[in-house]
């Protein structure tokens, strides 16, 4: 979680990670940013992450996309 | 039947008002009569376009569900002696088959609507291309086509469902009449917003009961609608009728710089008074449509615009095209031999520079087959394009020059600089031709006519609005920019207007029914002129 938190950080520094629950829904993230996230985690985790796995929900909290590096990660 | 008439107002009392008294198993089967009945006003051949969208993709639906759930089946009764390749094997085969049945519907829909929309725009340019080689060739473009009401909408729709449902989001509607409702509902019929059926479709299915706070509430944003419409966009009509004319190159810059104003005022409060009737009337029936505008003229950046301009356009560009080309494995690839090569920034930057001309030709062309819809497009994907390239600079100029990126000032700059970027788009695509588009804007920085604006001879009333008129579309701004501010500010005017007295309450209702009344702009025979984004 730390390692993603970092990654996080690293595209945009100025939202805390940590807190916030509503990253897509709020508009706190827009859609250049998600696409930043998808390669860097991509890369970092070495994870194929698909279309279908584009939801809100997978990426409006830190947790979230953690579960769903773990969830494709297993699948794998 | 347009929205703005006194039929609609008629025909939406009945609706209402059957809706909350029959059974409430029974209120989409009144939405559907009432959709279907709303629609063949606009003309009984119409309709098989319509019926047709429906059934191919309902169907469409139905058996990407089939495939998936026999999947599922199978799945689980081999139990747990399946082995995780096996498992991969059955889910790679059965993702082919939905995405095969996934393709040919939405290549369908797509068909209908190229020919409808784009048939005589190829046809034009076929033969153009034929007179450049001297070829003795001219096809005819076909005369009488019918481009049925809000096909743009509902075809897009409709994509976006066979999409999701391809996807697993959510599970294919099985009841017909039901989906039928969801691509014909009719307060969206006409303008959008383009809906998405995870949002509306399991609307129809819950029970609405009457509740006075919400169908008040809907009221009111209609007659919110009806004010922009009726007292602003349709007031200002004539000016932007008359600046961007065929006799365009007797004025000066300045002008210019009014139309562009006065259009920019125009498109957005016909089109986002459209969209308050639309979402009014769905709201008077219990049904949530999604927000299509936020005050996009607040933005600070192009980007940030098209995220509160046409929302919902811009959110199914999102998902259908922005999303799977960047996920896309030749983008993805073309990331990677960047980032192999320890070049980062590039890695990041290509795609996400690239990616916005595919978004934005398509959203140029999504307005209407043309040039100038084409320009306007790529001119959007420059800026946004640029912007994103060159984020990293523009980050080491404000922190040299200290720039106090939050003080009122500079968002005001932004605010300012944005609107008048799009100003120009704005002119690309309502300017009578190419040639027309870029003498105008050349002539807004070279032929500045000061007595247009200082002189006060009354120049300005000659195009197309006399004083009164002037005044009252000027009063009428101020109003809608005073309300955008204090929502702006987090103020939701509706709750706080229904805690004041009765007194008060009602004085501000009866005044805006009469202010539309009184100032709203109709026709001859009382119906207000059309929705521009009807024609899209």
């Amino acid at each position: 979680m730390e390692k993603l938190l970092e990654i996080l950080n690293q595209i945009r520094s100025d939202i805390d990670f940590g807190k916030e629950k509503a990253l897509v829904d709020d508009g706190v993230l827009d859609s250049f940013d998600i696409v930043s996230i998808v390669s860097e985690l991509g890369m970092e985790y070495d994870i194929d992450i698909s279309i279908d796995d584009m939801t809100a929900e997978n990426f409006n909290s830190a947790e979230a996309m953690f579960e769903m590096i773990t969830r494709i990660q297993e699948e794998d | 039947m347009a929205y703005t008439s006194f039929g609609f107002f008629a025909f939406l009392a009945i609706v209402v008002f059957l809706y909350y008294i029959v059974p409430k198993r029974f209120q989409w089967a009144v939405l559907l009569v009432a959709s279907y009945s709303f629609y063949l006003f606009s003309g009984i051949e119409q309709v098989a376009f319509i019926i047709g969208t429906t059934v191919v993709t309902y169907l469409a639906g139905r058996l990407m569900q089939k495939k998936r759930d026999a999947y599922k089946t199978e799945l689980k009764n081999l139990g747990p002696d399946v082995t995780k390749e096996e498992k991969q094997a059955m889910k790679k085969a059965v993702n082919s088959k939905i995405k095969r049945i996934q393709a040919a519907s939405v290549l369908i829909n797509l068909f209908v609507l190229a020919m409808v929309k784009y048939l005589n725009f190829g046809i034009e340019n076929l033969n153009s291309i034929f007179n450049l080689f001297r070829f003795d060739v001219e096809i005819n473009p076909l005369k009488n086509i019918i481009v049925p009401l809000g096909i743009s909408f509902y075809t897009f729709m409709s994509i976006g469902y066979l999409i999701d449902i391809g996807r697993g989001r959510y599970k294919a509607e099985t009841h017909f009449g039901k989906f039928a409702l969801f691509v014909s509902f009719f307060p969206s019929i006409v303008q959008g917003p383009i809906n998405r059926y995870g949002d509306l479709g399991k609307q129809f299915s819950e029970e609405h009961k009457f509740d006075y706070t919400t169908v008040k509430f809907g009221a009111q944003l209609m007659l919110w609608g009806l004010f922009k419409k009726l007292v602003i966009a349709d007031r200002v009509a004539p000016i932007i009728g008359t600046v961007f004319s065929a006799d365009y190159e007797q004025y000066s810059g300045t002008v210019y710089f009014f139309g562009m104003l006065a259009y920019a005022v125009q498109i957005y409060c016909d089109f986002s008074g459209g969209i308050d009737i639309a979402r009014g009337a769905a709201q008077m029936l219990g049904i949530d449509l999604p927000q299509n505008f936020e005050r996009p003229y607040f933005s600070q950046s192009v980007a940030e615009y098209w995220r509160r301009w046409h929302i919902t356009l811009g959110a199914w560009m999102r998902e259908y095209v922005f999303y799977p080309v960047m996920l896309s494995k030749p983008v993805t690839k073309l990331s990677k031999f960047f980032r192999n090569r320890g070049w980062k920034y590039l890695a990041k930057i290509v795609p996400s520079s690239v990616t916005p001309f595919v978004v934005f030709f398509l959203i140029g062309i999504w307005h209407g087959a043309s040039w100038q819809y084409v320009a306007f497009g790529l001119y959007n994907a420059i800026i946004v394009s640029t912007s994103v390239a060159l984020a990293p600079v523009f980050k080491k100029m404000i922190e040299f020059f200290k720039i106090n990126t939050e003080a009122f000032s500079w968002k005001l700059f932004c605010i300012v600089r944005t609107f008048l970027v799009l100003g120009v788009s704005k002119i690309l695509v309502r300017a009578p031709g190419f040639t027309a588009a870029i003498h105008m804007v050349k002539s807004i920085f070279t032929d500045v006519d000061l007595d247009f604006i200082f002189a006060l001879d009354g120049q300005i009333y000659e195009l197309g609005v006399n004083s009164k008129n002037m005044f009252v579309a000027l009063v009428g701004v101020l109003v809608l920019l005073t309300v955008s501010i204090l929502q702006e500010n987090g103020m939701k005017v509706r709750e706080t207007l229904a805690k004041q007295n009765i007194i008060f309450r009602w004085a501000i209702y009866l005044i805006a029914i009469a202010v539309i009344l009184v100032f709203g702009v109709y026709g001859p025979d009382y119906s207000a002129s059309s929705f521009i984004y009807e024609a899209y």
